[in-house]
């Protein structure tokens, strides 16, 4: 049996030149193509045989079977599609013949009417992209959070990428030279997305509460909460008291972080954001509060 | 539905050209297109797929039915296709006519 070798790469679709090149180049390594993929792919060694690919985008083929034949014909062995219809061609490499026996496009209509197909799909991905951007800032906007700030950047980031790609398959000449760097971007935009999503799974599960009844006779009333990652917090109170009081968040240093007050019927709510660490939430009754006083004080914290 | 809404890109124009004479298969296209222009237009099997089935969809051309065993596909030229090229061609004669009333045979 055969060496495998497994490849974990990513090339953006305007860049599908750059990967027949480096699909030829191990070609003459010695390392042939058993199957492409969008993510990974799988190669066998073979130091007995030299090829040459060919990279053939059609999401919408009418007649799968004319195609592969129409291929055939030429020589093209069929090696495998992806699901998102890019398909995978071979031919045994013979050096004395010319460079257009391993071109599957020969004229320009073609070329053209092929990054067509490619770049309508990516207008409307990265039109959809950046839709999904402007609902994740908005959101973000309204309730902020470290998940929202990244899964937005990601977006964004990503939809701008796809459109200059799409712009960029459609105009080769105008684009420059491909650049392999898209496909770092690529890995790095999903680990940002990736984290921001984890970040908020592991939120998700973090929120806590504690509730308090005013006692004249006790100093003032202090919750010790914590926040174990940081994030944006948004502290919810609910009080019912007949004085007014202060509701004062701070650090172990001191520092007031926030402040509520009010009396009677409390409903307040305040968004700050915190790193790592234990921070004091303390209720103080203003001073001259009658002795017979009450209240009843509920927090949230998530 | 026969006639051509603008002028036809070389491939299409060979590939018109090379059913003239009779049915081929798209290797035999490909192969006398290359010694028609010289070994200057070369068809790949991406742009022959696709101008046969938009040949085949104007009405241009069209299959015909080949043995089980052979993988090979096989075209014709229709009335409709034939009346193309022709258009093309005397297109393609009064350009050149013009030319070379102004130019003459200079290189």
């Amino acid at each position: 049996m055969s060496k495998l070798k497994r490849r974990y790469t990513m090339y953006p679709a305007w860049e599908y030149k750059q990967e027949v090149a480096d699909l030829n180049a191990l070609s003459d390594k010695g390392w042939q193509l058993q199957k492409g993929g969008c993510f990974r792919s799988v190669f066998y060694w073979d130091d007995t045989a030299r090829y040459r690919y060919a990279l053939d985008y059609n999401s919408s083929i009418d007649d799968p079977s004319r195609y592969r034949d129409t291929f055939a014909e030429q020589g093209w062995e069929f090696v495998n599609d992806t699901f998102n219809g890019w398909h995978f061609f071979r031919k045994r490499y013979d050096p004395s013949l010319p460079a257009e026996e391993y071109e599957i496009y020969t004229d320009e209509q073609s070329v053209q009417d092929m990054a067509g197909r490619w770049s309508r799909l990516g207008y409307t991905l990265g039109g959809i992209e950046l839709a999904v951007t402007a609902a994740n800032g908005f959101m973000a906007l309204r309730r902020p959070s470290v998940t929202g700030i990244l899964v937005t950047l990601a977006c964004l980031v990503l939809g701008v990428m796809i459109l200059v790609g799409a712009w960029r398959i459609r105009h080769p000449h105008m684009a420059g030279k491909p650049r392999k760097s898209l496909g770092w971007c690529f890995t790095t935009v999903f680990s940002i997305l990736a984290l921001g999503l984890l970040f908020g799974v592991l939120r998700y599960y973090q929120s806590s509460s504690s509730e308090y009844a005013y006692d004249p006779s006790a100093p003032p009333w202090t919750w010790e909460m914590s926040a174990p990652l940081p994030d944006f917090y948004t502290m919810h109170v609910e009080a019912d008291t007949d004085a007014v009081v202060q509701i004062t968040v701070t650090d172990k240093k001191g520092e007031v972080l926030a402040t509520m007050g009010g009396g009677g019927d409390l409903r307040a709510k305040k968004t700050m954001f915190l790193w790592p660490g234990k921070y004091d939430v303390t209720v103080q009754y203003d001073e001259g509060t009658e002795p017979g006083a009450t209240g009843y004080f509920r927090f949230e914290v998530d | 539905m026969g006639k051509s809404a603008e002028p036809l890109t070389e491939s299409y124009f060979y590939i018109l050209l090379c059913l003239y004479d009779g049915p081929s298969h798209g290797y035999g296209i490909m192969r006398r297109t290359l010694e028609l222009s010289d070994g200057h237009v070369h068809i790949g099997s991406g742009t022959m797929y696709g101008a046969t089935g938009n040949m085949m969809k104007k009405g241009w051309i069209e299959e015909l039915p080949t043995p089980d065993a052979d993988r090979r596909r096989l075209y014709r030229l229709t009335e409709a296709g034939r009346q193309v090229l022709l258009d093309e061609a005397d297109r393609l004669r009064h350009l050149a006519a013009a030319a070379d009333s102004i130019i003459g045979g200079e290189k």
